[in-house]
């Protein structure tokens, strides 16, 4: 792996998320808040229907780092995201990033990452810093 | 985030910990964790192109199961929304391992109509060398606080 250039894409990550996916995640990670799978329950809530864990948009984020960046992105890595608005089912979501600057540091080189991930409308659902163990 | 339990996690008082508690992610949930994101990184699989079990998890798979394992018994109010993640770890996450988990409520105070929930994850491996650290922000809607989610 060539070693990253600021400026540089990270290989975007695309899914298209549906209740069924939902549903799968939330029995995966135990997460089982009923405004991501109960229809009734999240129309009465602030979003009028349910919507994606923030964890699972994030997890698609994480997999555009482990594209990039591989077993230096297993081994130590780092994220901080703020989440902007919710992901529904139906919509396509797109992870998109860019390496920002190499550093080094005590534990040896890092690729600092500007990340995000986007709907079908470019909206911006995650947005945030990741960086990565670099060989 | 928690969503099932007789304890609002909005009544609690910064520093209230919880665990230690011990978690173990065998190669179902990895399996399980892996096809619910779709992950099908040659990373993740023992014999990689062959289809193998996992040997290798995305360390998302730890913070996830682990934020949901700590606060197991809490629940979240309606409205309460994920705001903002910080996760950093230093090591990788493997099938089979055992951790330690532990966490507190790291800030619970009131912003204007907003309360901001901060809760703080970590984790430790069986030499109680730390693997994986976390900070979630919720934001929860004042008037909401007690009113545990419909299960």
């Amino acid at each position: 792996m060539a070693a990253p250039q600021p400026g540089q894409p990270l290989p975007p990550v695309r899914k298209e998320l549906t209740q069924e996916k939902i549903a799968r995640y939330a029995e995966a990670s135990g997460d089982v808040n009923p405004i991501h799978l109960n229809t009734q329950f999240a129309a009465a809530g602030p979003y009028g229907r349910t919507i994606a864990h923030g964890m699972l948009v994030l997890a698609y984020v994480a997999e555009m780092m482990a594209l990039a960046f591989g077993e230096g992105w297993l081994a130590q890595g780092q994220l901080n995201v703020r989440f902007r608005a919710p992901a529904y089912p139906g919509d396509t979501l797109c992870t998109a990033g860019e390496v920002q600057q190499v550093v080094s540091g005590p534990s040896g080189k890092r690729a600092v990452c500007r990340v995000r991930c986007l709907n079908q409308q470019g909206q911006v659902l995650v947005e945030g810093e990741a960086s990565a163990a670099l060989p | 985030m928690p969503s099932q339990g007789s304890f609002s996690l909005a009544d609690l008082p910064a520093g209230h910990r919880f665990g230690p508690q011990r978690l173990t992610l065998d190669e179902g949930f990895g399996q399980h964790y892996l096809e619910a994101i779709e992950e099908e990184s040659p990373l993740f699989r023992r014999n990689p192109g062959s289809g193998g079990d996992p040997k290798w998890l995305p360390p998302l798979a730890l913070a996830a199961r682990a934020l949901t394992a700590l606060m197991a018994g809490y629940s979240l109010p309606p409205g309460a929304v994920h705001a903002a993640q910080e996760l950093e770890w230093r090591q990788k996450v493997q099938v089979g391992a055992t951790y330690t988990l532990s966490g507190r409520v790291a800030r619970n105070a009131v912003r204007g109509p907003w309360r901001l929930l901060t809760l703080e994850l970590s984790v430790a491996d069986q030499g109680v060398q730390p693997v994986l650290w976390g900070r979630a922000t919720l934001t929860i809607p004042q008037g909401s606080e007690g009113k545990a989610g419909e299960g």
